[in-house]
């Protein structure tokens, strides 16, 4: 009786600590996929700054400065039927005549 | 024997009792414990009711709002998360000095932080700031306040600034779309948002998140604009220059594509302090262009000698008039029409040729082509154009233009309407019909989408090859020896017209005797024609010097031509020229001038 008691004992007590356990993972894993997507939204908000900050980078009053700046280092994307050696001055003119 | 057997039954029984006795004492343990736990879930005790049991709390995901782009990819509009700081005043340590550690902090206005915690003293959510910059916020979740909260909001960006803001729009405080195309494309733009509802423990760690308590964010779509930033920029900038110099009362310009049918730059300037404009009082602070009505698809003017290439291209194909064919036009005084109306011209140039009526725009001989066709020979000219619909290009609230109904023309409008006059016409109308003498005849769907989208682009035929091929050329003659002389270009062989209407009166009856709209419509090169441009400088100065539209919507035309065509890598197409100076590269010497 006495073994039996037991047994039924350390059963129940088995049975609990492995229910426990599951538990325990379950509570884990939900909190290891809310901290991961937690930390994606988070990337994501990231990647939104990033995206506006390399927008505003490459606007027009930006590479102005940048090439006034720095022109040495900047090689200009020419055509064949464009003037690239004339003075700046000259160049500019033809947008002035208006 | 017996007495082993009788020693054996009382340890039997002995065992028994204390088998039972521990049973009894685990069962009570165990119900103890769950009468507690259950207790504890449901009535816990006040001191532990904080400590004891779970939380729930709701994490809210914000869906991202689309961003509109330029049709190279450049973002004209993009949202990212900002967050502003709140008070829960219950949570607070110490109200009476929280205002003053805030402005310690991170610079808060302390006085504008009190008067809205007594404001809103009852509820748990008191907001003090607008977007906060990112160190304000580092400094803040940094400090850990009691009862000091940052809520998350979403914040839209122009990186681009001004340019094309009128088009563009913009959103309210809660991230819809007020103005622009941030309103027409709201409903695509929008994002919807997302929720998690999670159980926490004590310790505010997650524990659970129950099944349908998850609603994921959905993000809007990203849209991209037939528009480009860069002749944008340039559209913008010449129109500004212009508008300004002629002390006019705004400005309108367009460069579209005609072959495809985009629209690759629409500025629109208003100059609040022209002279004229009565209706703002003074003081009056200029409205936000972001919500001001893009008035290129809303405000039809009056064309004047514009709409003559239209009319001269149907009366030819008509058979009303041959392009050699020597008209009466007068010599020295206004000429009559057969409903006695005086007809004057600029220049009396004597019997001209049909061809020459339109180089030097001759109201005299449009008008007696004009009476040669029937009322509805004209009517069809101007629907065959598409004048009187919408172009359904995107543009939010675009009209009809005004066009006489049939019912209402009389010969006095047939004489107008092939002038330029007695018919209101929106910019987007123009080009998308004066793209007809760019296509061979065909009229184009106009965008301001781009392609892969929802819309279908539809072309039909407008007039036959031959004569939109004629119409074009005659109009290179405009550009060589006629109204377009001062706005030829040097680099690009330039096909248009130009226009001068009279302002009409805005109450009603009649026309300002000194008051114009300067017009002028282009396209380039002659051969393969890339784009078209129209720019319309409403009430030029005429103190100030020139207000025909050759001299002042003509060179902003060519200049904006010149410029975007050299950006977009066409070779220059004028005879013995085979190099041009870099003029959209002139960028980087804008910092030297």
């Amino acid at each position: 009786m006495f073994t039996k008691l037991m047994a039924i004992i350390l059963v129940a007590a088995a049975t609990s600590l492995a229910v426990l356990a599951c538990r325990q993972s379950r509570i884990e894993t939900i909190n290891a996929m809310t901290s991961a997507h937690r930390n994606m939204l988070s990337q994501r908000r990231v990647v939104w700054q990033i995206r506006f900050q390399l927008a505003e980078s490459l606007g027009s009053d930006r590479l102005r400065r940048l090439i006034a700046e720095d022109e040495e280092n900047w090689a200009r994307i020419t055509r064949p039927w464009m003037i690239v050696d004339s003075p700046p001055e000259e160049e500019a003119g033809g947008t002035g005549r208006g | 024997m017996v007495e082993g057997s009788h020693a054996e039954q009382w340890q039997c029984r002995r065992l028994q009792s204390w088998a039972t006795i521990c049973l009894t004492l685990i069962s009570l343990l165990l119900a103890g414990t769950v009468l507690r736990v259950v207790q504890l879930k449901l009535h816990p005790d006040a001191r532990l009711a904080d400590a004891a049991g779970t939380t729930e709390s709701t994490l809210r995901e914000p869906g991202r709002r689309g961003d509109l782009l330029d049709r190279r990819g450049r973002i004209l509009a993009t949202t990212t998360l900002g967050h502003r700081a709140f008070l829960d005043p219950r949570e607070v340590d110490d109200l009476a000095t929280i205002a003053i550690e805030l402005k310690s902090l991170i610079g808060l206005d302390a006085i504008e932080i009190d008067q809205a915690l007594a404001r809103r003293f009852d509820t748990r959510f008191v907001p003090i700031s607008d977007i906060l910059e990112a160190w304000q916020v580092d400094r803040l979740k940094r400090a850990r306040l009691s009862g000091v909260g940052l809520e998350p909001r979403l914040v839209r960006h122009y990186p681009y600034g001004g340019v094309a803001e009128q088009l563009v729009g913009a959103v309210g405080f809660e991230h819809t779309g007020l103005g622009g195309l941030e309103h027409a494309l709201d409903t695509t733009l929008q994002g919807q948002d997302g929720h998690v509802v999670v159980v926490r423990d004590v310790r505010n760690r997650i524990l659970w998140i129950e099944d349908g308590d998850f609603v994921p964010h959905r993000d809007g779509i990203d849209r991209t604009l037939t528009i480009d930033v860069f002749i944008q920029e340039i559209a913008e900038e010449r129109l500004a220059r212009e508008v300004l110099e002629r002390n006019a009362a705004g400005g309108r310009l367009i460069i579209a594509d005609p072959l495809t049918g985009d629209i690759l730059a629409l500025a629109d300037v208003v100059n609040h302090e022209q002279r004229n404009r009565d209706e703002v009082e003074p003081g009056e602070p200029p409205a936000n262009p972001r919500l001001s009505r893009p008035r290129c698809g809303t405000d039809p003017y009056e064309p004047g000698s514009t709409f003559k290439p239209f009319i001269w291209a149907v009366a030819t194909e008509a058979g009303a008039a041959d392009p050699e064919e020597i008209l009466p036009t007068p010599s020295s005084q206004p000429h009559r029409t057969r409903g006695k109306r005086r007809i004057r011209d600029v220049h009396y140039y004597g019997p001209s040729s049909w061809r020459k009526v339109l180089v030097k725009s001759m109201n005299s001989g449009m008008a007696i082509v004009a009476e040669r066709m029937d009322h509805r020979q004209m009517q069809q000219a101007v629907e065959r154009f598409g004048f009187g619909t919408r172009t359904r290009c995107g543009i939010p609230g675009e009209t009809t233009g005004i066009v006489t109904s049939p019912e209402q023309w009389t010969d006095y409008t047939q004489v107008s309407v092939a002038m330029g006059h007695e018919i209101a016409v929106t910019p987007l109308q123009m080009v998308r019909a004066f793209s007809v003498f760019c296509t061979d005849g065909r009229l184009p769907t106009l965008k301001i989408l781009s392609a892969g989208t929802e819309r279908v682009s539809v072309e039909h035929r407008v007039i036959d090859p031959t004569i939109s091929r004629m119409t074009r050329d005659t109009m290179r003659s405009v550009m060589t020896e006629g109204t377009g002389r001062a706005s030829q270009s040097d680099y690009y062989q330039l096909f248009g017209k130009s226009g001068t209407a009279q302002l009409p009166i805005a109450e009603g009856g009649g026309y300002h005797e000194d008051r114009y709209v300067s017009s002028f419509i282009a396209g380039a090169p002659l051969e393969t024609p890339r784009l078209v441009a129209l720019c319309v400088i409403e009430d030029p100065d005429k103190r100030i010097g020139q207000y025909y539209g050759g001299r002042v919507a003509g060179p902003v035309v060519r200049d904006v031509l010149e410029q975007s065509l050299s950006y977009m890598g066409v070779s220059p197409d004028v005879e013995g020229v085979e190099t041009m100076p870099r003029l959209a590269g002139s960028l980087q010497f804008d910092e030297k001038k």
